[in-house]
């Protein structure tokens, strides 16, 4: 877990969400899966290609797709 | 103009900083910067049709990089500009410094399409450009047949060059870079983004807009090279035909504005890119103390 900055002051210092850190092959699944499904969309919608649906995109699909498996599985965090 | 290129260059320069500034120069800040020439300009480059009617630029490359239009977006002086603003209201060296890399990235990239920019504005309003390849930006072709014009020409290895660049510097997209090089020197932006969402998904964000370069080069490519069947002087093609010459591709005339001798423009950029480096450098230090002493003031 990201420990935020030594400038922040004690006062502003984050209260860190809270989640599980991917392995290595998990990152590399979620960002592959990422980049398929964008482009695969993009290449029939261009409209999805903006700067603001790209990275959210990539956003997304890494935040909530692992979340949603282990959801779906019903792992104990 | 440049596509992808423009979301590589901002980790290229972020990872090839001074030494004295790594880690201390905000990447929020040269994104900020790169960003900032086409948000303002770029809107009116196509237009849009609504009904029969088109609302837009009616010469596109005069509005995106010329004068009179809003070509003073892509010059340095107008990046100087905001940055002085910036610094004013902020007293924030990192971010200051920041912006001023990425508008001049932004600027100096796009020297090398058929239009240019004009880098000495206000005291000359004459376009800089190498014209390796063609501007292709028209009301009647749009978005498409800009991305195809550039994707067939040297317009995908500029790209690519990019993407190599932080490729090789593949360091500057892992979780350790970001957290001992990037998230110090904006660690209030990064605190506040902390508190709303998961490490993995600040980390995402970070490399969103690397992603994105690489996803939007792919897909305008596969459109144009594999599924587009354009009628190009009465012969229909399967993908736009690549043509790596000049100023191509060749079948798409390409835009220009009034310009220096190409031959001079590199010299040209890489006295403004020194000068940009050499003025970062000396402003660095007293950037810092009055950074500092805004801080003092505040706190008392």
């Amino acid at each position: 877990m990201l420990r935020v900055a030594n400038r922040v002051d004690d006062e502003h210092a984050p209260e860190l969400a809270r989640s599980r850190q991917l392995s290595g092959r998990e990152t590399a699944f979620w960002y592959t899966v990422a980049a398929v499904t964008y482009c695969g969309a993009a290449v029939f919608e261009k409209g999805l290609l903006n700067w603001i649906i790209g990275p959210l995109w990539l956003v997304a699909v890494v935040w909530a797709g692992p979340e949603l498996v282990d959801r779906l599985r019903g792992r104990d965090r | 103009m440049s596509w992808a290129a423009h979301q590589f260059e901002i980790y290229a320069v972020h990872k090839h900083l001074p030494k004295k500034m790594v880690a201390k120069v905000s990447f929020i800040g040269i994104w900020l910067g790169d960003f900032t020439p086409d948000f303002l300009s770029k809107f009116w480059v196509y237009g849009i049709t609504i009904g029969d009617h088109h609302y837009g630029s009616s010469v596109p490359q005069k509005w995106h990089r010329g004068w009179p239009g809003m070509g003073f977006t892509h010059t340095l002086f107008t990046g100087l500009l905001i940055a002085a603003v910036l610094w004013m209201w902020k007293r924030n060296r990192a971010l200051t410094i920041g912006y001023v890399l990425g508008y001049a990235a932004h600027a100096l990239t796009d020297v090398n399409d058929s239009v240019g920019t004009m880098l000495l504005f206000p005291f000359s309003t004459i376009s800089w450009t190498t014209q390796t390849w063609a501007y292709a930006a028209t009301i009647t072709g749009g978005k498409y047949l800009d991305a195809a014009a550039y994707y067939s020409s040297f317009g995908l290895v500029m790209d690519l060059f990019w993407m190599g660049v932080v490729l090789v510097s593949w360091r500057v997209l892992t979780r350790e870079y970001w957290r001992t090089k990037v998230v110090p020197a904006d660690p209030h932006a990064w605190a506040w983004l902390s508190r709303r969402m998961p490490e993995r998904a600040m980390l995402a964000l970070y490399r969103a807009t690397f992603f994105y370069g690489v996803c939007r080069l792919v897909s305008w490519s596969v459109w144009a090279h594999l599924l587009a069947e354009p009628v190009i002087n009465g012969v229909k093609h399967r993908g736009y035909p690549y043509d790596l010459t000049w100023t191509g591709p060749w079948w798409i005339s390409a835009r220009s504005l009034h310009h220096v001798n190409p031959w001079i423009v590199p010299l040209g950029v890489a006295c403004l890119l020194a000068a940009v480096y050499i003025a970062a450098n000396a402003l660095w230090e007293p950037m810092g103390r009055a950074e500092e002493a805004a801080a003092h003031a505040r706190r008392s």
